[in-house]
């Protein structure tokens, strides 16, 4: 078993853990991202990409609003190739309750959010697709923000810092020393090779999945996974994000993004033992359709073009066995000092949102333990890709897949390929991604298979659910890695990890395009199962 | 308007209905949107590829034989669907459709990931084999045109060379097509076959071919199917200009001879006299006494269609012949009925690649493809091709089959009423 030698172990390459990456990095730690999948596999994958004002906590939460409205700020200024700035209305229907819309306004704003009263009127004028029964409407800084951008940004950032990441590695155990995690244990999920890698300190980032490694340490965390279900539609109806303005409940937000929109969430406790493999129940989607189209009639009859859910790491404060108060905010657990156990510490709850802040707190409690003194500057350093302004083009030819490269990476976005009508060419339709993007992709950006390609470039997310683009771009991954066997095999992943997202909204276009896709893959191609394994 | 029979539809199944009627004499009008399966078409006409084991199956009829009742060549025995498909051979024939194959034993089709597939009839120029071994003798040239990303050329490399045979691949590299790459979504297989309907950019072509093939120790050329848009046989004046065989293999859609297939069967129902509304929809039927009178469609909206048969050929749920909501499965034109489970959940299996209930369900019809509505059948109504229920086309491989055996065999069915 080889041993290597780190400042820090970073369990989880969710955003939390791209994020505490990074900061160990910038701070000149030498580190190690561990993630048992693809980056942002678990719940950082599986949310609205909400960019929150904090107007949703600002009655219930002033803590997290106010969290949320100071990294919202940071956040446009350090990742803003990952955000989109349209604002966000809170409206009020004729059954909610408008002495409501006080509260909130008075909330928000003594939370340092920017909270703005409308007419609903001018809020129909503003967003058109809104519930024309609107009788209020309050304008807050909401907006969405790309979570896969952000997660490959922050663990590209750690990465050009020194940091070394490990895909498909999973912790299966921790190495313990007389009271002490000395390191970890890890398994290759690809190659089934196992090794162990020591670190000075080990940090636990990985969301839900986290009271798992606790227990590894025997540390209990008292975690309640509460699963999340959206539906994607295909088309985006609303410009600006809508919320609904009472008491935060189910499915009462529609997050516009690129040239989609998502409405969520429901919220349901789910064990521990069925996290890995959450998927949409028909109810779930009753639930989201039905209340979705109350913000946006349209949704009614909007495309759906996939369901998906995610688990939140929601923990119960220690002094509370019982589990009754679950705090939505950050949670940064000192192991050695709550449990005896040195060598580790955990950072869980919080959300999206604050994750940058998640990680500056879990990173001051790292060189606190390693005695380092540096100071954290995550707030103030842009993310690759947002380092200056990206390019914009007003006219020429290929103006279009120019903008649309600029959009997805920001001031990156020169040095994709396009000079030669090969680089050009396209490969996803839908989302407009050229060979020169999935090469960009591929080289610069360590993608190695079909859902990492997605992640960057949005292959395989628009109205053909890569009916028509998993081939082309399958082959192409292939033929650059060299792997023409992995790219076969990686198609068939792909297919069934689309699949699992059509399944639950598997009727009208959708249907139709499922069977499509069918024609093509497994008829025309003759596709088989036998094929792949 | 009054006609004998309308078909709604004008993808294989109709078109063969329309075609056999019109033969007979009849006063035939299809109603149809435009695209059909037949844009993915694969160069094959599947008669039975797989039993409902998942096995290959050698010998169609035999198979047949063992299918399940509720499957739509059941509806027809031994002697009728020999009779049946012997007639759809020669309808392709009569259409200037060249075809090999028999019913009597499948042969192999090249699938475009370079695996084979077994099928019935291959249209010539389309690589088809006899048998799997004889694949391992071969010496392939699989030659594609640069920037071509519509035949995963690296796939079909390795999935041959798993199978013994000798490939080597060449880009073309020839500017006939330079105009299109400069577009980055024009290089699909419509457009450069589009480009090879002209003679100078189709000798250019050749020779190019000739160039890559003069050097190279090899016994055949593989080919996207980029060949065949025009009217004449351009496959066969690309082979006269080039000494070495050259075979086709399908690419991703659209299909150029799926196309080029439905463009022909088209011009031989209006040659016959068929009057084809191309672009159109029939939106509504008029039902008296379990039987429609007439329909009306989306764009002839101060005309009435009449007839006295109606065969439904609208596809599955692809061509929205039969639609999907959020509470029940249905026939969008008569409302017709549609066997299925009412259970959402029960539409799916959670593999992909598993055989999915939902590609079963379909219109529910009497022994002689008469549709039911309201558990009663209606008189003058038949049901054809993917439509029909009881059919998995994508486990069995039998999609063209039932197309086209379903709609030959109405046509008679009608024509004996």
């Amino acid at each position: 078993m080889a041993q290597q030698e780190y400042d820090v172990i970073v369990i989880g390459g969710g955003i939390t853990g791209a994020g505490v990456a990074r900061d160990c990095s910038m701070r000149g730690l030498k580190t190690l991202l561990l993630e048992r999948q693809n980056l942002a596999d678990g719940a950082t994958g599986r949310n609205h990409g909400m960019l929150h004002s904090g107007a949703r906590y600002a009655v219930t939460d002033a803590e997290s609003a106010e969290e949320c409205i100071k990294e919202n700020m940071i956040l446009r200024r350090i990742a803003h190739h990952c955000v989109e700035e349209h604002d966000g209305l809170f409206i009020s229907l004729p059954e909610d309750d408008l002495n409501y819309q006080q509260k909130f306004v008075e909330s928000c704003r003594k939370a340092g959010i920017r909270a703005d009263i409308l007419d609903p009127e001018e809020a129909k004028r503003l967003e058109p697709a809104v519930n024309p029964a609107i009788v209020g409407a309050v304008r807050v800084p909401d907006g969405s923000v790309d979570p896969f951008r952000l997660t490959l940004s922050n663990v590209a950032d750690a990465i050009n810092r020194g940091a070394d990441v490990l895909k498909f590695h999973e912790v299966i155990g921790l190495i313990i020393v007389n009271g002490r995690v000395l390191g970890v244990k890890a398994r290759n999920n690809l190659t089934g090779e196992v090794k162990e890698i020591r670190a000075r300190i080990t940090v636990n980032a990985a969301g839900i999945w986290g009271c798992l490694i606790a227990k590894m340490a025997g540390i209990n965390i008292n975690m309640f996974p509460a699963k999340g279900s959206l539906l994607v539609f295909g088309h985006r109806v609303n410009n600006m994000l809508i919320n609904r303005c009472r008491k935060p409940a189910n499915a009462d937000i529609l997050v516009p993004g690129d040239a989609i929109c998502v409405i969520g969430t429901t919220s349901d406790r789910v064990p521990i033992e069925s996290v890995d493999d959450m998927r949409v129940t028909p109810e779930e989607v009753n639930i989201l359709l039905t209340e979705g189209a109350k913000l946006a009639p349209a949704l009614a009859t909007t495309r759906i073009l996939r369901a998906y859910a995610g688990v939140r790491p929601l923990v119960a404060s220690d002094d509370d066995p019982t589990g009754r108060s679950i705090s939505r905010g950050i949670v940064c657990l000192d192991h050695e000092e709550r449990d005896g156990m040195a060598g580790m510490i955990t950072i869980t709850g919080g959300k999206l949102m604050t994750y940058r802040l998640m990680a500056e707190i879990a990173t001051d409690k790292v060189c606190e333990k390693l005695g380092v003194e540096a100071i954290c500057e995550t707030a103030s350093t842009p993310l690759p890709g947002s380092e200056s302004e990206a390019p914009v083009a007003k006219d020429g030819p290929y103006m279009y897949l120019f903008n649309v490269e600029s959009g997805r990476h920001g001031c990156r976005q020169p040095h994709i390929e396009r000079d030669s009508d090969g680089d050009r060419a396209l490969v996803c339709e839908c989302e407009e991604v050229s060979v020169g993007e999935v090469k960009y992709a591929v080289e610069h950006q360590g993608v190695n298979n079909l859902i990492q390609l997605r992640q960057c470039t949005r292959v395989g997310m628009g109205t053909c659910q890569g009916g028509l683009c998993a081939m082309r771009a399958a082959c192409l991954i292939g033929k650059l890695k060299g792997n023409i066997c992995e790219a076969q095999k990686d198609l068939h992943k792909f297919l069934q990890e689309r699949w699992k997202g059509m399944m639950p909204v598997g009727w009208g276009q959708t249907l139709s395009e499922a069977q499509m896709s069918a024609e093509i893959f497994q008829g025309l191609c003759g596709l088989k199962d036998k094929n792949f394994n | 308007m009054k006609f004998d029979t309308i078909i709604i539809g004008g993808g294989l199944s109709g078109l063969c209905c329309g075609i056999s009627l019109a033969q007979a004499g009849k006063k035939v009008a299809i109603a149809a949107t435009g695209q059909s399966s037949l844009h993915f078409f694969s160069g094959s006409f599947d008669m039975l590829g797989y039993d409902i084991q998942e096995k290959e199956v050698e010998h169609p009829l035999e198979a047949i034989a063992q299918l399940p009742d509720s499957h739509p060549y059941r509806k027809l025995d031994n002697e009728t669907l020999i009779e049946t498909a012997t007639a759809f051979s020669q309808l392709l024939a009569g259409a200037g459709i060249n075809v090999k194959g028999s019913y009597m034993a499948n042969h192999y089709r090249l699938t475009p990931t370079g695996l084979l597939e077994p099928t019935w009839l291959t249209l010539e120029g389309m690589a088809m084999i006899d048998s799997a071994g004889q694949l391992k003798t071969h010496k392939v040239l699989l030659a594609y045109p640069k920037e071509f990303m519509d035949l995963p050329v690296d796939f079909m490399e390795a999935n041959l060379k798993q199978q013994g045979v000798e490939v080597m691949v060449k880009e073309l590299e020839d500017q006939v097509f330079s105009f299109r790459r400069k577009s980055p979504s024009e290089m699909r297989a419509t457009n450069l076959a589009k480009v090879l309907i002209d003679e100078n950019a189709m000798s250019s072509f050749a020779q190019e071919l000739n160039n890559l093939g003069k050097d190279n120790n090899v016994d055949t050329i593989l080919l996207p199917n980029i060949i065949g848009w025009g009217t004449s046989d351009e496959f066969k004046t690309l082979q006269s200009k080039v000494s070495k065989p050259i075979r086709m293999v399908a690419t991703l859609p659209p299909s150029v001879c799926g196309i080029s297939v439905q463009a022909k069967l088209k011009q031989r129902f209006e040659k016959l006299g068929g009057t084809f509304l191309i672009g159109d929809r029939v939106i509504k039927g008029n039902i008296q006494y379990n039987r429609v009178t007439d329909v009306s469609t989306e764009k002839l909206t101060d005309e009435i269609l009449q007839a006295n048969e109606f065969v439904v050929a609208s596809g599955s749920f692809r061509s929205q012949g039969i639609i999907a909501n959020y509470e029940r499965v249905y026939e969008p034109i008569f409302d017709l009925d549609i066997d299925y489970t009412s259970q959402r959940e029960s539409w799916y299996d959670a593999n992909v690649f598993a055989a999915q209930p939902y590609m079963q369900f379909g219109v529910k019809t009497d022994g002689s493809f008469r549709a039911y509505k309201n558990g009663v059948v209606l008189e003058n109504v038949y049901a054809v091709g993917s439509i029909l229920s009881g059919n998995n086309s994508i486990r069995l491989a039998d999609g063209t089959g039932v197309d086209a055996v379903t709609g030959t065999a109405v046509a008679n069915i009608i024509l004996k009423k």
